[in-house]
């Protein structure tokens, strides 16, 4: 059996992975798929709690569900506004829309 | 009885709401609207004294503070912050004051032309808040009468002046921030240590010792009192605000400014310093004292090498105001009365003072000593005011500038003999700035007139602005020397200037009665 | 299991999600000919609606639906009073704009948005639970997403919506992750549940999952109400969006993020004690002194700005900042405080924004815009004089009954730290004086550059009425602003 701190570990680094890639990164896609793994990582911690935490229960894995509906819906956002950007400027990269 | 001191302080509005509707005669209605204070505030003289009323008082229930859960049937009064205005004799003599130096500073503004009514507005929402805070019977309504008086006197003297103004006016708003914000303060740390704002209550709770403030809390709010005060009167090293005001401002506006507007120190220091912390007070003593020597030591001395006359009325002002902190400062009976006295009467002697620039201004479009001379020939008038004015200034006896002085003299040398003494020097020192002023600007040679006929624009309207009512040329084309002939808005206040400089001088104790509870 | 539960209490939300709901269905069926104009009378008629529904909800006691995730507490009386109240504002706002100000192009889009924030925002403070609270602040933070990016063809805008995006996201992803570890410490997303199984851990590990989970819960809110460290996109996004919607994030979303903090600080953090500890004890100092730095950092950077949007924005997080250490110091005080800052706090900014918006086409905002306005169009000048004086925290106005509640808040708290806190946002205001004033002496003590007067329309004068009105009256009668209900 795995242990919750086996799962907490990997999410932990997962978020650190996206939460650098967010910062850092120069190419607005990129930052979004950096953002969806920080999001991803949060589903991991939350079904790890649902099975292994101190009062295991079923809501984790609600929270989960809308967790990924509310990626979905910030990606489909950001990328018309990308779109829009697009047109005006011909590029989708951070440093050059200032 | 209810109602009456409401009546008082937002008398101003009473006729002053006519400005909002009635575009044309501003300044009539201005002049009407701060005439209908001395009224009131004779009304309420007449009340005081042939009456025998000691002190009048009004009170509604306004907000309260209490927290979540706070059982309101215990002690309903606890931090709970009242509506509440009291009236005693030292109140009055400052009432007085104020609707004297307001009504009489808006008859010289009579030419006033931009935004006339404008001005006169922020003139009488800045007499609301001198009247407010002088009858506030606690500390919250002083602080939101004391703020008026600084927005409003920011944008009168950010809009009524000369070049550099706006300079003066933010020097007064951040300077008198920073000592509202010391206020500020030491009033919440106050309301949430004893749960009342109400002067007496506090006094009574203080001095009965039924709140016992640790060290800390007593010295932070006794510091920020002393701060906050320090930089209206203004004590030495925060004084630079005061000078620029006087300097640049439209003199109406300086006369309230010189005359109410520093007194306010006064009042808050012996209110809320002696009053509140009586014990502390005496303790520091000896730090105020040094700081009052300076005060007169540092206008004195600045006050002989100016070359502006305006400045040198304006660090006389800071020397005067050392001698209200010295009376102060020593505690007794004979200073504070001499601090108080001193006050009111330095009030009436700036506002001749800058009655004097107003005219010389307005003639000679320059209050530069070296340029002005022989005045004596030009404008007896003037130098006939100049005198009076400078002989109060200085001290003199039968004008009411020497009974201040005198008494602050008196308590020092009761306790503190050197410090007497050299505040006597101080004195000798005044005479000699303010002579030299005077002696400059009265004799000599009359200076050719600057400007040709009827070009030459009047000081009081904005220099960049159209110059309609241009009092100026209108005594050109009656063919009258404008030197020698002044109006009835220029002559009037000064004669009352005057009279009571002389009278105060000649029977004080007409003043004194009004600080017999202090 | 009983189902029969009292929707009544629901109705006020019913009504705007009724509204959204209209607008859109009309806009896709009516002819392409008729004018949408009307539209924005139609959503301030629902909020009206709603409005009405709520003040007749008002003697309820506290009730709660829904399995106890949807609560009508006091609380949630004050706070949908602020949000309504500033909802319906921001709409006058709207619906009274001038063609220049471009809100012609979007009207359905720009009314639905908007009452979708609102009717996430009132959602917010009635939630008892993170999901539902999560997923009202997702909704008011989608919908001001494509609020600010709204003006499609300016590239100004296009990338002030983009940074406002990428932060907004980065935020919720690190506040779900801070989530995550609370509820997976208490095991329920349930608030009150939450505060029981908080106490009955005795792990000691759990202590630390307790801190990480709430330092990341808290960083990621701070991006909606920009307060330090997460403020540094406001002065962007403020200066980019159009200046209708930069008086909606300034107002309405800012504070939606302060309530949601509030709800979880007031509920659950608060009281919950770990090893003998209150566990908000031991972020309390940390929160002042970050309160202190947005103060003190937004009221520095407002000083040399001379876009007065961008200064606005500075002096947002400012605010941001009075109100955290307000909520932080937590204590007797705090609760009535903070709410009645929240009033008055969109009020005045709203009303500020509108005259900014007015006057000055589109997006830029330059100081030059105010030069003289005293003497064009002195309405304006006096309203904005009204508000900037409000918002230096001023008497005779609310702003200043809301500073000196909010300093007896912090007072109140007794340690070093409170009193530094205090003395941090006394000195702070009075540096707030020198750009407030800055502008207000351009406005009156200079001449207009073009002797242009500025054509008032009715919405406007009834928006600025209500905001003055309510200004002076709750400023003059405070007890009116802090009701028994509250």
């Amino acid at each position: 059996m795995v242990s919750l701190s086996a799962y907490l570990t990997v999410a932990l680094i997962v978020f650190c992975i996206g939460l650098f890639g967010a910062l850092s990164h120069k190419n607005t896609l990129i930052v979004f798929l950096s953002i969806e793994l920080m999001l991803n990582a949060v589903n991991l911690n939350f079904i790890a709690f649902t099975k292994y935490g101190f009062f295991p229960n079923i809501s984790g894995q609600v929270i989960a569900l809308f967790v990924m509906t509310v990626a979905a819906l910030e990606v489909a956002i950001g990328l018309a506004i990308l779109l829009t950007l697009y047109r005006n400027k011909k590029t989708i990269d951070l440093d050059e829309i200032y | 009885m209810a109602g009456n001191l409401s009546l008082l302080v937002f008398s101003p509005l009473v006729f002053g709401i006519l400005l909002l509707v009635v575009r044309k005669k501003g300044n009539w209605i201005g002049i009407l609207a701060t005439f209908f204070p001395v009224i009131v505030g004779s009304f309420f003289f007449h009340q005081y004294f042939k009456k025998g009323i000691q002190s009048i008082s009004e009170k509604w229930p306004w907000i309260s503070f209490h927290p979540k859960g706070f059982d309101s049937l215990k002690d309903p009064s606890f931090l709970t912050i009242d509506y509440e205005l009291q009236l005693d004799g030292i109140s009055l003599a400052f009432i007085l004051l104020t609707v004297l130096l307001t009504f009489l500073a808006a008859i010289l503004s009579w030419n006033i032309e931009k935004h006339r009514n404008l001005y006169f507005l922020l003139l009488l929402l800045l007499e609301i808040g001198m009247l407010g805070l002088f009858v506030a019977a606690n500390l919250f309504l002083f602080f939101i009468f004391f703020e008026m008086t600084v927005v409003c006197l920011f944008f009168l003297s950010g809009k009524y002046g000369e070049k550099g103004k706006e300079k003066a006016a933010f020097h007064l708003l951040l300077y008198n921030g920073a000592g509202s914000a010391f206020l500020l303060f030491a009033i919440v740390l106050l309301f949430l240590q004893t749960g009342t704002v109400h002067i007496e209550q506090l006094q009574h709770l203080l001095h009965t010792g039924s709140v016992q403030l640790n060290e800390l809390t007593k010295w932070s709010i006794v510091l920020s009192i002393l701060i906050a005060f320090g930089i209206k009167m203004p004590v030495f090293p925060f004084h630079q605000w005061m000078v620029l005001m006087h300097s640049h401002v439209h003199p109406a506006i300086v006369i309230l400014h010189s005359g109410v507007l520093l007194k306010i120190a006064t009042y808050g220091l012996f209110r809320f310093g002696i009053g509140l912390f009586p014990n502390e007070w005496e303790k520091i003593s000896g730090l105020l004292l040094f700081f009052a020597l300076v005060n007169i030591f540092y206008g004195s001395l600045f006050a002989l090498r100016q070359m502006d006359l305006r400045r040198v009325w304006a660090y006389g002002s800071v020397a005067h105001m050392g001698f209200v902190l010295l009376g102060l400062a020593l505690g007794s009976e004979t200073g504070i009365r001499g601090a108080l006295f001193q006050s009111i009467s330095h009030g009436l002697i700036s506002g001749l003072l800058f009655l004097i620039v107003a005219l010389i201004l307005t003639r000679f479009k320059t209050t530069d000593i070296g340029k002005l001379s022989g005045l004596r020939q030009g404008s007896p008038f003037a130098v006939f005011l100049l005198f009076v004015g400078g002989m109060a200034s200085l001290g003199l006896p039968a004008t009411s500038g020497f009974i201040g002085e005198f008494l602050v003299i008196l308590a020092a040398f009761e306790h503190h003999p050197m410090v007497g003494t050299l505040a006597s020097v101080g004195i000798v020192l005044a005479t000699g700035y303010i002579l030299r002023a005077i002696l400059s600007i009265s004799y000599g040679p009359l200076p050719s007139m600057e400007g040709e006929k009827g070009t030459t624009k009047d000081f009081y309207s904005d220099f960049s602005d159209e110059n309609k009512g241009n009092n100026w040329k209108w005594n050109m084309e009656k063919k009258r020397d404008p030197r020698v002939t002044y109006e009835v808005y220029e002559w009037l206040p000064a004669i009352v200037f005057v009279l009571f400089l002389i009278g105060l001088g000649i029977y004080p104790q007409w003043l004194i009665e009004f600080f017999v509870g202090a | 299991m009983d189902f029969s539960y009292e929707w009544h209490v629901m109705t006020p939300e019913f009504s705007i999600l009724m509204t959204i709901i209209l607008i859109g269905i009309l806009d896709v069926l009516l002819p392409k000919k008729i004018d949408r104009k009307w539209f924005g009378w139609l959503a301030v008629g629902g909020t009206f609606l709603s409005f009405g529904l709520f003040l007749t909800l008002l003697p309820l006691d506290r009730t709660s639906i829904l399995f106890d995730t949807f609560i009508f507490d006091s609380f949630a009386k004050g706070f949908k009073f602020i949000l309504l109240f500033g909802g319906t504002l921001l709409l006058l706002l709207a619906v009274g704009s001038k063609k220049e100000q471009g809100m012609e192009k979007y009207e359905m889009e720009f009314y639905v948005l908007l009452l979708t924030a609102l009717f996430g925002g009132m959602m917010i403070t009635s939630s008892n639970d993170l999901i539902t609270l999560f997923i009202g602040l997702e909704l008011v933070s989608v919908s001001s997403y494509v609020l600010v990016g709204m003006n499609k063809w300016s590239k100004k805008t296009n990338r002030a919506a983009l940074t406002f995006l990428m932060n907004g996201s980065l935020a919720t992803a690190i506040t779900l992750f801070g989530m995550s570890y609370l509820y997976g410490i208490a095991g329920t997303t349930q608030l009150q549940t939450f505060l029981q199984h908080f106490s009955e851990v005795s792990n000691p590990a759990t202590r630390y999952l307790y801190i990480i989970g709430f330092c990341f819960l808290f960083i990621g809110l701070s991006f909606k109400w920009t307060t330090m460290p997460f403020s540094l996109w406001a002065p962007d996004v403020y200066e980019g969006a159009q200046t209708i919607v930069t008086a909606f994030l300034s107002a309405f979303s800012k504070i939606i993020g302060l309530i949601m903090f509030f709800r979880l600080i007031f509920t659950v953090f608060s009281e919950t004690v770990l090893d003998q500890h209150v566990m908000f004890s031991i972020f309390q100092n940390s929160l002042l002194i970050l309160a202190l730095l947005s103060m003190t950092f937004g009221n520095m950077m407002a000083i040399g700005q001379r876009n007065v949007k961008r200064l606005l924005a500075y002096s947002s997080i400012a605010h941001g900042g009075y109100m955290l250490a307000g909520i932080a110091s937590f204590s007797a005080h705090s609760m009535e405080a903070v709410t009645y800052y929240f009033l008055v706090y969109s009020l005045i900014t709203i009303g500020a924004f509108t005259i900014v918006s007015y006057i000055t086409d589109g997006n830029e905002a330059d100081e030059q815009t105010f030069t003289g306005l005293f003497k064009t169009t002195p309405l304006l000048a006096i309203s904005l004089t009204i508000f900037f004086i409000s918002l230096a925290g001023l008497p005779p106005t609310a702003g200043f009954i809301g500073k000196w509640k909010l300093l007896i808040s912090i007072i109140d708290g007794g340690s070093p730290i409170h009193y530094v806190t205090a003395i941090g946002m006394i000195g702070m205001t009075i540096v707030s004086y020198a750009y407030y004033f800055r502008i207000m002496a351009s406005m009156y003590f200079q001449y207009p550059n073009k002797e242009e007067k500025f054509s008032v329309r009715l919405p406007l004068v009834i928006l600025l009425f209500l905001c003055i009105a309510v200004t002076f009256l709750i400023g003059l009668l405070p007890n009116f602003g802090t009701p028994t209900w509250i």
